[in-house]
Formats: structure tokens, sequence, C-alpha cells
């Protein structure tokens, strides 16, 4: 059981996003997409839950094909997949203990104390015990990102999409989300497809990583693989040196 | 600037608006069939009830005391020497209650509930909120439109009776301090043209108003795009859009149910 993108189009009005990406994330892996700001990334990754439906191509997980699930099949769909959103998109009317018990309150048969108890148990997962009365305008950035971050693990899901985890965190915090997505990997099992610029935290966690560029994957391999790409456009992103691609043009 | 400049701009106008009514239809279709999802809306219809409907009485009265003062002292202007001057109750009763009632009422609120719901869910929009709402497996237009838009229609004849009640008592009271006028005389014009089906006529106009104010407010927040200005756009299209189509309603109604 993994997530399988095929061929996959978006296009905005004019401007195509996606042209054709391909990517598979292997069961219990951990894949990174890092790309230039305004590649798809975050395109790419609505697609996969069904908030954006492609123009063309598929996307699968678990082998079923996300846009021909009827409106239950995607709500089941969405109950085993958790989605860091890249602002945390806290809801701002609620507390922070609100935000998680939302997803949860969607699970039959837990009761009020259950959901409390599970509340407590994420923030403490993500350091953020004692918070959970505080409302999201109270709360830091890193706060912000990891409560988003335990709302996304409260119902324990399968598959976890991260959308610019550690963006704006200070490092202390940046090795807490990176150890947390190695964790969920490790002792739960789940698949984890991460975005994001910070390249140091790209090789730390994955198991593969994929370059998209121009709305397709442009190389894609373990990082020792993308450590040692000749592919000018690759090392010159995974270096920071523009000027490996003056040279190669 | 080309000359065809103006067509194109019709041109873009006309999709934009067909565009428009495509969405809308769509949306409402979502909240016609998020109706089955009680579970979802059920828990947010009484604060939605209570933010729409009881929080808006205070500037319904206000508006109604200041119209039914207004209406009682032109009504006497334009009767004395040639109306008996009882007439002014039949006057204040009769416009408060088919007209001034619901639709300034209906006004007001688009401005308060409308733009309200238009910058709620609006931000919501522009900060992802709905997107979470759904990856969290929630119907946003169960969660969000439903709840808000049976709100409206309950709670919008509610603040009207309120106001219509402001509006005649206030024309009472000038009647009696400012107009030198007795109560039976004031009871006796109003009750003249009474007709029950007047309240009724005035609380299905306050139903609509309801729905489309708050209608029209979930749908530019849902459409809502490009961040604060957008949000800012969103709200102020809301409440002219409303206030528009209550004027048309009560065109609609008056044409329809009092002929």
């Amino acid at each position: 059981m993994s997530i399988e993108m095929r061929d996959v189009h978006k296009a905005f009005g004019e401007t195509k996003v996606l042209q054709g990406f391909t990517l598979d994330v292997p069961d219990g892996e951990v894949v990174t997409v890092i790309g230039p700001s305004g590649s798809g990334k975050s395109t790419m990754l609505k697609t996969i839950i069904g908030l954006l439906e492609p123009d063309q191509g598929e996307v699968r997980v678990d082998g079923e094909n996300v846009h021909e699930l009827g409106l239950d099949g995607l709500y089941a769909l969405r109950r085993k997949v958790g989605y860091v959103f890249q602002f945390a998109a806290l809801f701002d009317s609620m507390t922070v203990e609100q935000n998680v018990a939302m997803a949860l309150k969607r699970m039959p048969g837990l009761s009020p104390a259950e959901i409390h108890e599970r509340v407590e148990e994420v923030l403490a997962h993500v350091d953020l015990e004692g918070v959970g009365h505080r409302y999201p305008a109270e709360l830091s950035g890193g706060m912000k990102k990891r409560a988003g971050l335990a709302r996304a693990i409260a119902l324990s899901p399968r598959y976890l999409l991260y959308d610019e985890p550690t963006t704006g965190l200070d490092p202390l915090t940046v090795t807490m989300v990176d150890r947390l997505i190695l964790r969920m990997r490790d002792q739960l099992g789940v698949t984890s497809l991460v975005i994001t610029h910070d390249i140091e935290s790209a090789y730390r966690i994955s198991d593969h990583i994929a370059m998209l560029y121009d709305g397709r994957v442009l190389e894609v391999g373990t990082p020792e693989e993308i450590r040692a790409s000749q592919v000018p456009r690759v090392r010159a992103f995974m270096e920071g040196k523009p000027e490996l691609l003056e040279e190669a043009e | 600037m080309s000359i065809l400049s103006p067509v194109a701009w019709v041109g873009r106008t006309g999709v934009r608006i067909v565009e428009s009514v495509g969405q809308g239809g769509y949306l409402a279709a979502g909240a016609v069939r998020a109706m089955r999802n009680v579970v979802i809306w059920g828990p947010n219809l009484i604060p939605q009830m209570v933010g729409v409907g009881i929080a808006s009485i205070p500037i319904a009265l206000f508006i109604a005391a200041f119209t039914g003062i207004v209406l009682a002292l032109q009504a006497s202007y334009t009767f004395t020497g040639t109306v008996p001057l009882y007439f002014v109750g039949a006057l204040v009763g009769k416009t408060i209650i088919l007209e001034l009632g619901p639709v300034l009422t209906g006004l007001a609120l688009s401005g308060r509930v409308g733009a309200n719901i238009a910058a709620e869910i609006g931000t919501m929009r522009v900060t992802e909120q709905i997107d979470a709402l759904e990856s969290l497996a929630y119907d946003p237009v169960a969660y969000l439109v439903v709840p808000r838009v049976l709100a409206g229609i309950v709670m919008f004849p509610v603040v009207v009776v309120f106001a219509m009640t402001m509006g005649v008592a206030s024309g009472w009271l000038t009647s009696l301090g400012l107009l030198e006028m007795s109560t039976p005389q004031f009871v006796r014009g109003l009750r003249l043209f009474f007709e029950t089906f007047d309240v009724q006529f005035a609380l299905i106009k306050a139903a609509s108003f309801g729905l489309i104010v708050t209608g029209i407010g979930c749908f530019y927040g849902f459409t809502c795009t490009g961040g604060a200005a957008g949000v800012g756009r969103a709200t102020t299209r809301a409440v002219v859009v409303a206030s528009m189509l209550i004027l048309v309603l009560d065109a609609f109604w008056a044409a329809t149910l009092l002929r």
C-alpha cells in the first residue's frame, strides 16, 4: 500500500502548475519533495487528499483512485491521511485543544473523556503540554506548527503529508519535528510525504528525495544519490549555488 | 485605451456573472445535500442563531424606534387639515409591518450579518482553514453554510417581529407625546386597515431576506481569493449584492402576494 501519482497535470487558468508529475511513495517510507517556490509542491500534496482535482493523470492511495471516490469514500480516505499545513491552518476561533479534538470528534464511539485524553497525549508528543486552553493567536509560529502537527496525528493516520513543516522554526524545533517524522515512521509505520526547502532536514529524514521542477519530477533517489547528482539544476538547488546552473548553460 | 475595451469589459463581466451564478448554484446544491449531515451542522445551529438573531436585535430596535417616530411625524404633517389624525396609527402600522420593518431590518442585517459571515468564511478560505476542515473529513458546507443559512431563515423573522413591535410602539409614543393624540385614537387607526395576513407577509419576506443575506455572505466567503484584500472585496460584494437582492425580493413578494 502506498501513494502513487501518475502523469498528474494541473493548471490554474493559463498557469500550468503540474505537467506530468509522477511519483511513488512506498509504504513505510519518508519521501521528501524539494523544488523552487511556486513549482507546484503544495498543489501536488492537495491532489492526494482530493482538495484539488487533477486535470489529467491519476492519484492512488492504497490502490484507490482518489478522484473516482465518492464523498463518503473521500472522507474515509481523509481519516487515514494526516495533513500538516504550511501555515498550520488552525481554526482561529477555537483553542488548541478544540483544534486537535476536531478530528477525533468525527470518530464514532469516542467519549469526551477519551477525546480529552487523546488530545493531551498528542500535545505531549509535540511538546505542547499545558497549552491546550490557548487560542492560536496566543501561540508563537513554532507552537502553531506543532499544534497543526498534533491535529494531523491525532487520528494515528497511516499517511502524513507535510507542507513545509519546518519553515520558519528555530533549529531545536526543526530537529524535534524531524525526529517526530522519523518516530512516526519507525514506531507506527507511517508513510510520509514531506515538502521542504530545508535541505539538511531533507537529507536527515528522507528515504527518498524527489526534485520537482517545471511541474514534473526532475530526479528522484536516495539522499546519497541526490547528494551525488550530476544534474546541474539539482546540484544548484541542493548546494544553493545558482552559478552551477550558469556554468551548465 | 482600445476602442474595444468597453466591449471586452462587458464580455468579462458577463462571463463573471454566469460563473458566479454557476458557483452559487453549486454551493446551494451542496447545502441542500449537506442538510442530511445533521451531526456536523447541528451543534453549530444554536450559536449561529444567537449570533445572527439575538445579537442583531439591538440594532434592529434602534432603527425601528426612529423609523416609527419619523413615520408618525410625517403622517401627521401630511394629514393635518385633510385627513383625521387617527389615520396616523393606520399609516404607522401598515408601513412598519408591510414594508419598513422587514426591509430596513434586512438592509441593516445585510451589513451586520452578511459582512460578518463573508469576512469570517473568507478569512478561513484564504488561511486554508476550510482546506483543513476538509482534510479532517468535515464537509465544510455542512459545517459552515448550513447552520448559518438555517439561522438566517429562522431568526430574521424573529428580529423583524421585535422591530415591528418597536416601530409601532415608538409611533404610538410619538403620537401621544408630540401629536396630542390619545391611545384610543392611535389604536383605532392601527386597527382600521390591519390584516393578519400583513404579519404573515412580513415574516415570509423576513425569512427570504435571511436566506439571501446569509447565503450571499457564505457564497462570497467561500469563493474568496487573494488574502486580506480579497476578504475585503468579498465582504463589500456580500453587502452590496445582498442589499440589492433584498430590494428585488421586496418587489417580487409585493407583486406576487399583494395583488
